[in-house]
């Protein structure tokens, strides 16, 4: 049976090629997937052992401060070398006007106790130089302006600049300082941790158990157990990571069977009569199958081999999307052998299908002359399948309006996949109409070869519909993500335009930084300015309710500079005592109009509000008069994220106003003026990223999916050889022989993609009105532009695929086409 | 009968297609193949002679009567077990499409063995070879072969496993009357040298006129029986069946 398996591969390569495409780019994905796992863990891993080389203990504390006493304490511990605080202070950067976020360290005295390596020039020997990170380019001799705690202006003169890893996320600074120049910056700040390096012929643990024996009320670790600690920290991102894209390699994964599927059916049907001789020579069922499915098990190992390393070069390409500093490819054996698995096990399951239907071949068959393998016309159970489906969806999606969002949210999810699987049901029904359609559209262009394509597609309504279902499948996630996230951009768009009557707000570039004392008061005074306000966020204090981050607005300023959506009691001014409460804290805490909250001040509720989260008018959980701020600020904490509303006088256009006001900003380079535009595209950059990275990975599901379309047509021209041999004796010319399989893969892409399209942007519309609130409307809007490009990509990638079939079949001779068989 | 039959038909009645569409291809036959013995099925077209060698061989489901092949009822086997009793007790030529085309001769002529999972006995395959003069030819798949070729080539594979039976389907339809004669003469050699049984169906007397006896169909019955048939004797029949 083996030999018969191996002598069909090896007669037949062609015929396997294009599903193996699939499986090999499903496979590709998988083990993009999990390199990328691995490698985003090894990058953390080589981070980590970055940050901790040379330490051998750490010593840190959950109550007190880590200052220069303790560090002398233990610098005086037996078997210790030497030991370095360490202390991040953020030292915002003057670029260009404006500061931007950066932080330093101070230069510790060891060498061998510092997480970062010179890369140019020396390190600083004075407190008026400084070393900085290789990437923000620097040369030796330029001159840094860095903020300290109260605004003020520091200037230092570069000497070098220093490598580190940037990207696991555990905090890299961009100075290093003298640690006078540091203690100057920051006067008072204590050390965040303590490392400290054993002396000769001292083991980690005895050092870690020396300074505690040393040194009361501190935590030891040694530096691996600060190692694996650190570790375990950052993980979580990463895991996250990768589970997203586990979810995009399933996706590519499903599509790829499905190619499998289809295109197993196909060599079945027309493998009938060899199945069949194979059957009147003794072969049992269970041999059929085991042929067929051998056949699947080369494919899927051959395969999903070339895919895992064409893998290596996903991981490559998805770390340089999400922009890592350093690409790793580590490939481990558990990688390997689980995308092989996954491969092989995919195209088994999906080819077992093909394979039962192949042991029912009947032995007779072999005598009778080769039928085409035609299908059944659409069976009464399809259309009642694909009606039960449909209706599921209708009733889930129904039901999901009116429960809250959670459920809803679920429901709807369950409404999108019963529409899909109504959509991929009721595909061969769909075939005959779509496509007799598509050929009176096309037949006045594109002539004779719309009708016979039409013809050729509607032939086997089956095979058509499975090919576009692949499509199907790609299309629908895409067209859903990208409706959606036009939705929710026009529906945080008015959100804003309806909660916020400011023209511009002015915000700190360094969110821990304060904006100039009174600078709301000033810009009030710039002409064409009606009214300003002053807002910032702090952790409050409510007593036995909790803490919470709340905004502290200046009370005038509710009700006409700020509108969130009420959801009860008032809200057109907060005056002292009083507290307005987010929908999520009236969850949480049950606090409901008229309460008192007991506060250090008691407060009274008066609303609870919903709004949209912007940067600069962020409301946070509840909302206070700004005089109240002090009286309930946690520990007395100073607030952050402190901004400025500026909204412009009725008679002056807000563009008039704007020079005015950077004019007046000028000496505040903390500050950062924005319009309401700017505050559109800061809320929608990070979602366009998303987006962006969305449509990057379900590229390739469709991708899989036109290697199906492809590999259809491919072996459908194989199979029609002897008939377009006749047609072409009858007077077709060649060029039209190309153009009728070029028109079918047309009008299949187009039934995939008509059917993506409507599931996608109905399941759109559903989770508008599922996610939609008062506050943070989700529009239903068409981003016609965008699904635009979708359907143009889809139609120049079926001719593209079709350009191989469409080749084969318009170059076959006449003779040996009429001879074969 | 001088000796046992090695397939026997009982009554067998089979119809294709309902209502008024059916078509009754046996019409309560009854006959018997006697082993060693080189017969005939003859009959004008659509008499029921593919017919009745597909109920013969159990490729067929009848409607009703018995269907023995060697010591085995085929008329109530499972699937399993009738394609255990092909495998092992039935050998076949058909009139075209005999060979996977992606195997070479030799692979071919021992497919029903591989399949079965049973050693070929090698002395009797190069006998088989010799005779049917494919010694050369094994190596070459279907397509590098001639018309007559490949029929050995699959009369070969009829013959390897030693089967109870073989039945050959118009086997010379599309042969030249030389490579026609090649393969009948074969299949004589077969039964009257090796001791096989072949019944073979065909429309042509002069085929027919290669064999020990001839059963005669018309309209899904026997309508009679022909001794050492000569071509001249067959024709009569068959005129006289108004063919
Ligand atoms: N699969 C089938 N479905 C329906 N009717 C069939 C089928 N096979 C055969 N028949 C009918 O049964 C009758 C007998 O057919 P059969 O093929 O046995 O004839 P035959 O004697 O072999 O003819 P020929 O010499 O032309 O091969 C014919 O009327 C034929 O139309
Ligand atoms: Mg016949």
């Amino acid at each position: 049976m083996l030999r018969t398996v191996v002598a069909g591969l090896k007669a037949r390569p062609k015929r396997l090629l294009l599903s193996a495409v699939a499986i090999m780019l499903g496979v590709a994905f998988v083990s993009g997937a999990l390199v990328l796992a691995d490698a985003v863990h090894a990058s953390v891993r080589a981070a980590v052992t970055y940050q901790l080389r040379g330490v051998d203990a750490d010593v840190t504390v959950k109550h007190g401060d880590l200052d220069d006493t303790v560090l002398n304490q233990i610098r005086q511990a037996p078997g210790v070398a030497s030991a370095e605080g360490r202390a991040f202070t953020p030292t915002p950067l003057l670029v260009d006007g404006h500061a931007r976020d950066a932080g330093a360290i101070a230069l510790p005295a060891d060498p061998r106790l510092r997480p970062f390596d010179l890369a140019g020039g020396r390190l600083p020997g004075k407190a008026d130089e400084v070393a900085t990170a290789a990437e923000l380019g620097y040369a030796p001799g330029e001159r840094v302006t860095v903020f300290d705690q109260n605004g003020t202006q520091h200037q230092y003169s570069v000497v070098g600049s220093f490598s580190r890893p940037t990207d696991a996320g555990i905090g890299a600074p961009q100075l290093v300082l003298t640690p006078d120049a540091a203690r100057q910056l920051a006067p008072g700040t204590a050390y965040s941790e303590i490392i400290a390096r054993a002396a000769p012929g001292v083991s980690q643990q005895q050092l870690a158990d020396s300074i505690a024996r040393t040194v009361h009320g501190v935590d030891v670790a040694t530096g691996e157990q600060a190692a694996s600690q650190l570790l375990g920290n950052a993980a979580p991102d990463s895991a996250s990571l990768t589970k997203f894209f586990t979810a995009f390699a399933v996706l590519a994964m499903v599509v790829a069977g499905l190619v499998i599927l289809n295109s197993f059916t196909i060599l079945v049907t027309q493998r009938a009569r060899e199945l069949a001789l194979l059957r009147c020579v003794g072969a049992d069922r269970s041999q059929v199958f085991a042929s067929v499915l051998a056949e699947a098990v080369v494919v899927g190992v051959v395969a999903s081999v070339v895919g895992l390393f064409a893998g290596l070069g996903v991981a490559a390409a998805l770390q340089t999307i999400i922009g890592a500093q350093s690409v790793y490819v580590p490939l481990s054996v558990r990688s390997a052998v689980e995308s092989v698995a996954i491969g092989v096990l995919v195209t088994v399951l999906a080819a077992a299908v093909p394979a039962r239907a192949a042991t029912r071949v009947a032995p007779v068959e072999a005598l009778r002359t080769p039928l085409e393998g035609k299908s059944t016309r659409a069976g009464r159970l399809r259309v009642t399948a694909a009606v039960v489906a449909f209706l599921v969806a209708v009733g889930a999606g129904a039901l999901s309006l009116g429960v809250d969002t959670d459920t809803g949210a679920a429901l709807a999810i369950v409404a999108m996949v019963a529409l899909l699987l109504a959509a991929l049901t009721i595909g061969p029904v769909l075939v005959g109409p779509v496509v007799r359609t598509l050929s009176s559209v096309f037949a006045p262009a594109v002539g004779q070869p719309a009708k016979l394509a039409a013809l050729n597609a509607d032939r086997n309504p089956r095979r058509t519909a499975a090919s576009a279902a692949a499509l199907t499948i790609g299309l629908a996630v895409v067209s859903m993500v990208t409706t959606t996230t036009a939705g929710i951009e026009a529906g945080q768009s008015r959100g804003l335009d309806q909660q916020l009557a400011a023209d511009f707000t002015v915000t700190t570039a360094v969110v821990n930084r304060p904006l100039p004392d009174n600078l709301a008061g000033t810009l009030a005074r710039v002409p064409g300015v009606s009214v300003t306000a002053e807002r910032l966020s702090f952790n409050g204090d409510l007593g036995s309710a909790g803490v919470y981050s709340m905004a502290a607005v200046t009370g005038s300023a509710v009700g006409s500079l700020l509108h969130p959506a009420v959801l009860s009691g008032r809200l057109d001014h907060l005056d002292v005592g009083e507290i307005a409460v987010s929908k999520e804290l009236a969850t949480e805490t049950r606090l409901k109009v008229g309460d008192t909250v007991a506060a250090r001040t008691p407060l009274r509720v008066v609303a609870v509000y919903d709004s949209v989260n912007a940067p600069g008018v962020d409301l946070g959980l509840a909302l206070v008069d700004l005089a109240q701020q002090q009286a309930i600020a946690f520990k007395g904490e100073p607030g952050y994220d402190e901004s400025v509303l500026v909204k412009v006088a009725s008679g002056s256009a807000a563009a008039q106003v704007r020079p005015v006001l950077e004019q007046a900003l000028s000496g505040a380079p903390l500050a950062q003026l924005n319009t309401v535009a700017d505050i559109k595209e800061q809320m929608t950059t990070p979602l366009r990223g998303t987006l962006n990275l969305l449509w990057a990975l379900t590229a390739l599901a469709v991708l899989i999916a036109f290697a199906g379309i492809a590999n259809t047509l491919w072996l459908s021209v194989l199979e029609r050889t002897r008939e377009s041999a006749l047609l072409r004796a009858l007077g077709l010319t060649r060029g039209g022989l190309g153009a009728t399989v070029m028109t079918e893969s047309v009008f299949v892409a187009l039934l995939g993609a008509a059917c993506g399209l409507m599931v996608g942007v109905a399941s759109a519309w559903m989770l508008a009105r599922v996610a939609s609130t008062d506050a943070q409307p989700v529009l239903f809007t068409l981003p016609w532009d965008r699904l635009g490009v979708l359907v143009a990509a889809s139609v120049l990638a079926a001719g593209l695929a079709a350009l191989i079939p469409a080749r084969r079949a318009a170059r076959q001779s006449l003779t040996t086409a009429m001879a074969d068989r | 009968m001088d000796s046992p039959a090695a397939v026997e038909a009982a009554d067998v009645v089979k119809v294709y297609g309902h209502g008024d569409g059916a078509v009754r291809a046996l019409d309560h036959v009854s006959v018997a193949f006697p082993t060693r013995r080189f017969t005939a099925i003859m009959g004008p077209s659509g008499s029921g002679k593919s017919t009745l060698m597909h109920c013969l061989a159990g490729l067929e489901r009848v409607d009703s009567g018995q269907v023995r092949i060697g010591r085995h009822e085929v008329t109530r086997l499972s699937d399993a077990a009738l394609t255990r009793v092909r495998r092992d007790h039935v050998g076949f030529v058909f009139q075209s499409f005999n060979l996977l085309p992606t195997l070479s001769a030799e692979d071919n002529i021992l497919l029903g063995l591989r399949l079965a999972g049973r050693d070929p006995d090698k002395q009797w395959f190069d006998t088989v070879v010799d005779v049917l003069g494919l010694r050369a030819r094994l190596g070459h798949r279907p397509s590098e072969l001639s018309g007559g070729q490949q029929q050995r080539v699959a009369c070969a594979r009829a013959l390897v496993g030693r089967p109870d039976v073989v039945f050959a389907d118009e086997p010379t339809g599309n042969l030249d009357s030389r490579s026609g004669a090649e393969v009948l003469g074969f299949l004589r050699a077969s039964v009257h040298e090796f001791g096989q049984t072949v019944v073979m169906v065909t429309h042509d007397p002069v085929a027919a006129s290669y064999t020990d006896h001839g059963v005669l169909l018309a309209d899904g019955r026997v309508a009679s029986h022909l001794q050492r048939p000569t071509a001249d004797a067959v024709l009569s029949a068959l005129t006289s069946l108004g063919a």
